[in-house]
């Protein structure tokens, strides 16, 4: 079974129709936004959208949160762990 | 609240210190302390010999202290509208100096940060003869095109939108997803708002989400976009605070029918859509709540008229600088009631996701390269609008194209194009090509480049295969690589081989497979290729794999001989 963070990336590459891109090019740890994979504001409300949908769970009304949870996609993996864990107890 | 709202004045107006301007980071920021900074700004550049400006700040708030500021100190605002190291580069020749979120070595000025003391800052009325700002819109070549405003048009138009919507606004705060950087985030984020009395957010926000507690406590008018509003989150907390919005605006391209009617849903009322440009302001309104396409109907005050032959609308209004016509660059098409329909663009322009992008610029800036001959570039639409490139390498290019791969080359070339062009429009696909694909007429249009898009199926990246034989540490697979394997891409337009990186990597994926292999990638050894792989020939793949030395011995060969050996040695993870 794949784990969470690459289920992440396929998702960033299948929503963002990113070309010439496997999970394996993606790193856990690197930024998203502007270096790295240098997404833009585009693609963070995509993928927002997106996450939100395929993992049932609501983004924070707190801006600073929210720029820490999309900061890399381990951070987005930690996100969605968490908040997975706080739906079932 | 006034039906003409006072611009030029409305820093003289009385009012209490601890008012709300506007919010920052959940914060207020109040008139002392707005006026303070305003005051900061104006004591770092009066009586400075320096004329102009360019002025780029993320903070809504600080944005206006320095605007206002640097009016009240004579100085002209040249407005950019990123702040790209070419863009930098460029305004170097228009401006004696830089303000705000530069980078250092502009040395921006910005003045310190310290208590006012309390006196009041006195602050007189502004020329409205005064051209006070240079925005920038990029033109057909990409050149930016400046275009200044006395601070009368700014004004006038401020009025006009206040006794166009000012009363069904009430004193909602206004909250925006749109850069103050261009002429519809200028008037709508921030002069507008300050001049009637409404609270300003500091920050754009990126989440739908960040709006609930906003919303919560007061009530709030949406400043945005199509692209935006086209992507709105389902959730229902959002969705409940989303009821509380007074009105959206959406402008920078028409908004679809179906967005319309969403946020029409959702909202309540379809958002007002504004239509306009840099040059003109805003010159005509809609709201899509009878159905799809409705005309566009220009404000009191806006005059124009249609030219039949070329299909476009010339206007005529306050807030332009005299009583010249000025041509829009969209086709139009009138109808009953002083309204029109719009149409596509006159000129080589693209928006993309509601950012003026100039093709043309992307094709120099791109043919400029060393590795490129030649470029051409298209919009596609779809649920995102991106860019495609379509390249010619050069021979130095294909070299590099070659050594490095498709996916790095491109990110060489995206590089070099986004020191001057913002991230929504640099291109999302690549394609490397012998030649431009040319109609019967021999030009090269758009439909030809997207036709050679269209003709892509989805690529294959893997052979058809066929096991041959398989025991515990041999296996032989007969592989056939297809001839429009994506690999096949670039790796030698008109005499296709399979690349050398490819074939490693299937021997990697078959071997692992067959066998029970350690996890970690530790080297190859005695690698060869002799003899290239052309599309559609049978090949055979013999994997030997030696347990104890945790190694891997493979040999492709064919009926035209052998192709490559080499041995991959494998190892445990770092534990």
């Amino acid at each position: 079974m794949p784990s969470l963070e690459d289920e992440i990336k396929q998702l960033i590459i299948d929503v963002l129709q990113l070309e010439d891109i496997t999970p394996a090019d993606i790193e856990s740890e690197a930024p998203l936004f502007v270096e790295g994979l240098g997404l833009d504001s585009i693609d963070a409300l995509e993928l927002g959208v997106a996450i939100q949908k395929r993992y049932g769970i609501t983004l924070s009304a707190n801006a600073e949160e929210n720029r820490r949870h999309f900061e890399s996609v381990r951070a987005l993996a930690n996100m969605i762990g968490e908040n997975v864990k706080n739906e079932r107890s | 609240m006034p039906d003409a709202l006072d611009l030029l004045g409305w820093l003289t107006l009385p009012r209490a210190p601890s008012d709300t301007v506007a919010w920052r980071h959940g914060g207020a920021v109040c008139w002392h302390e707005f006026i303070g900074r305003a005051g900061a700004w104006r004591s770092l550049l009066q009586g400075t010999p320096e004329q102009g400006f360019a002025l780029y700040h993320t903070d809504a708030v600080e944005f206006a202290a320095a605007l206002f500021g640097a009016w009240h100190a004579g100085k002209i605002i040249y407005l950019p509208g990123d702040s790209l190291p070419n863009t930098c580069a460029t305004l170097r020749r228009a401006v004696d100096g830089y303000l705000g979120e530069f980078s250092p070595q502009w040395e921006p000025k910005i003045p310190a940060f310290q208590n006012s003391n309390g006196d009041a800052m006195e602050f007189g009325r502004l020329d409205p003869e005064f051209v006070g700002v240079v925005l920038y819109t990029s033109g057909t070549t990409g050149a930016a095109q400046a275009i200044s405003k006395k601070l009368t048009q700014l004004s006038a138009e401020v009025s006009t939108l206040e006794k166009q919507f000012g009363a069904s606004l009430g004193a909602a705060d206004i909250i925006s997803t749109v850069s103050h950087q261009h002429i519809y985030g200028l008037l709508f984020n921030v002069l507008w708002p300050l001049a009637a009395g409404r609270a300003i957010h500091a920050q754009n926000f990126s989440y739908y989400e960040e709006l609930e507690r906003t919303l919560a406590e007061r009530e709030a008018v949406l400043v945005s976009s199509p692209a935006h509003l086209k992507r709105l989150p389902e959730n229902p907390a959002w969705t409940r605070a989303a009821t509380r919005l007074r009105a959206v605006f959406s402008s920078g391209g028409p908004l679809s029918f179906d967005v319309a009617s969403e946020c029409a849903r959702l909202f309540g009322r379809a958002p007002i859509e504004v239509y306009g440009s840099s040059e003109t302001g805003g010159i005509a309104y809609r709201q899509q709540d009878k159905g799809p396409d409705q005309p566009w109907t220009p404000p009191p005050g806006v005059t124009w008229h249609f030219d039949p032959r070329e299909e476009v609308i010339e206007v005529s209004s306050a807030h332009l600088p005299d009583k010249n016509w000025v041509r829009l660059a969209d086709h139009v098409e009138p109808t009953e009631n002083n309204r029109f329909i719009l149409g596509g663009r006159v000129d080589q322009i693209a928006k993309i996701e509601g950012k003026r992008i100039s093709l043309q610029a992307i094709e120099s800036l791109l043919t400029s390269s060393p590795w490129v001959r030649a470029a051409r570039v298209v919009v596609l639409e779809g649920r995102r609008q991106q860019v495609a490139a379509f390249v010619i390498p050069s021979e130095p290019g294909r070299g590099e194209l070659i050594a490095k791969g498709k996916r790095a080359f491109s990110g060489l070339l995206r590089n070099l194009l986004s020191e001057s062009i913002e991230a929504v429009g640099l291109p999302r696909i690549w394609r490397y090509l012998d030649a431009l694909p040319v109609n019967a007429q021999g030009k090269t249009t758009h439909a030809e480049l997207l036709a050679l898009l269209a003709s892509e199926p989805v690529r294959p990246t893997q052979p058809q295969e066929r096991l041959i034989e398989k025991s515990p540490e041999r296996a032989v697979f007969e592989l056939t690589a297809p001839r429009n394997l994506l690999y096949f891409d670039g790796h030698f337009s008109g005499r296709p081989i399979l690349p050398g990186v490819v074939q490693v990597d299937w021997v990697i994926a078959y071997a692992r497979q067959c066998f029970d292999l350690p996890p970690v990638f530790r080297g190859l050894h005695a690698l060869k290729f002799m003899r290239l792989i052309p599309p559609e020939t049978p090949i055979m793949l013999e994997l030997v794999h030696e347990a104890a030395k945790s190694s891997l011995a493979f040999k492709i060969t064919s009926r035209l001989g052998a192709h490559a050996k080499g041995r991959v040695i494998f190892g445990a993870g770092n534990v």
